[in-house]
């Protein structure tokens, strides 16, 4: 297995991991019953920030994006641009959350959606992993 | 039943017997243990009476001069920016009207403190947002208590009772402001005055639409995402086995 593949499901399984416990207080709206969730909503998030900065240096430094062609690119690009958005969300969040070294203070417009553009970025990581997926697993086509 | 707070401007005399009564209920007395002689003497100074929100400060006075000037607290919205707002669902709105912070819940993010349309709740010193609770443990004790603020009121100028009671009574003032009355703010504290609200340099709520939209779309936009992911999926495999097939008949 390639380190482009090791990367891709590396994070798969971070997001996977962060969006299965923030369904319940994001989706559903309901209070987290999985004890710790914001602990390993951290822990992941940090994981997914290497890797994903990690992948993206390794595309772009030895060109491996052009393996892939027309919708698969496509897919892959999307993918990966949904685990950026569920990243910078994160950030945004944990700007307040004491999760940060340093936090600003935004204005009173931008902290008002940041829970919405959470949701929704929880949403296109899911998304996302699903396009992902495509382009790592190729199912058998009979012809 | 939702009950209401309302307060009457043209009978408060800024005597700052609710800041008063509500420091008492809600024990807000400054913390004196563990602390070295200095450190007490600044936490006195700090809960003497500020004219801002604070551990010690849950409702003051807002004076604009000598003349005009109101009670601020809690509003206790209708459709609260903190509890949407809140990533661990700490803050609830009681049916009785009353949007209070679990703080066994709280994991002290402080978006609540930030989005605020009034700019209520501080982060206090265990990092836990502050904020009036309506004083939600008496009126849930006793239904016919009422908030420590109303019942030392010397003036009357704090009503406390059903929802529909106090807009009825809200009504024969000129400028009213919360409750929903006369299509101003959706809330369960309501202001009642025969003065403008401009003269008492009074803190309108600052609700951005944009988060009214993005928090109305959020659902059906990712569902949409979803579906579309899905979607682009399904065509990728059609496109390659399409090519498949066309490789195969070469």
């Amino acid at each position: 297995m390639d380190i482009d593949k090791i990367l891709l499901w590396g994070l798969i399984i971070s997001s996977a991991v962060i969006i299965i416990v923030s369904i319940q207080p994001y989706i559903l709206g309901t209070e987290p019953t999985i004890p710790g969730t914001g602990m390993i909503v951290k822990i992941f998030s940090i994981i997914l920030g290497i890797l994903f900065v990690v992948g993206v240096v390794y595309v772009i430094k030895n060109k491996t994006w052009k393996k892939y062609k027309g919708m698969t690119l496509f897919a892959y690009a999307l993918g990966m641009l949904s685990i950026a958005f569920l990243l910078f969300t994160g950030l945004l969040v944990g700007n307040y959350s004491g999760f940060l070294p340093a936090s600003v203070d935004l204005s009173q417009s931008i902290d008002q959606i940041l829970i919405p553009l959470r949701t929704i970025s929880i949403y296109f990581a899911i998304a996302g992993i699903i396009m992902l997926l495509s382009v790592i697993l190729k199912p058998s086509l009979r012809t | 039943m939702t009950k209401s707070l309302l307060i009457d401007l043209s009978k408060c005399t800024g005597c700052r017997s609710c800041t008063v009564a509500c420091k008492s209920w809600n024990k807000l007395e400054p913390r004196i243990e563990n602390r070295n002689q200095d450190e007490i003497r600044k936490a006195v100074e700090k809960a003497k009476g500020t004219d801002k929100f604070s551990d010690n400060e849950f409702t003051y006075i807002h004076e604009k001069d000598i003349r005009n000037f109101y009670k601020r607290q809690c509003m206790h919205c209708d459709d609260p920016q903190c509890v949407k707002n809140c990533p661990t669902h700490a803050i609830v709105k009681y049916d009785n009207g009353a949007v209070v912070v679990d703080k066994e819940k709280c994991e002290g993010v402080g978006l609540c403190a930030q989005v605020c349309p009034f700019g209520v709740p501080v982060m206090g010193e265990d990092k836990k947002p502050v904020k009036c609770t309506l004083c939600y443990d008496r009126i849930t004790q006793n239904p016919v208590l009422e908030p420590a603020c109303v019942k030392a009121c010397p003036s009357k100028a704090l009503k406390f009772g059903d929802i529909d009671e106090m807009k009825q009574y809200a009504s024969k003032y000129k400028y009213v402001y919360g409750g929903g009355v006369n299509d101003s703010y959706n809330s369960s504290v309501i202001y009642a005055s025969n003065i403008p609200f401009e003269e008492i340099d009074f803190k309108v709520a600052e609700v951005h639409n944009i988060a009214n939209v993005l928090d109305a779309i959020k659902h059906p936009v990712g569902v949409l995402s979803i579906l579309g992911g899905a979607a682009l999926v399904g065509l990728k495999i059609y496109g390659d086995r399409k090519k498949k097939v066309q490789e195969g008949e070469k």
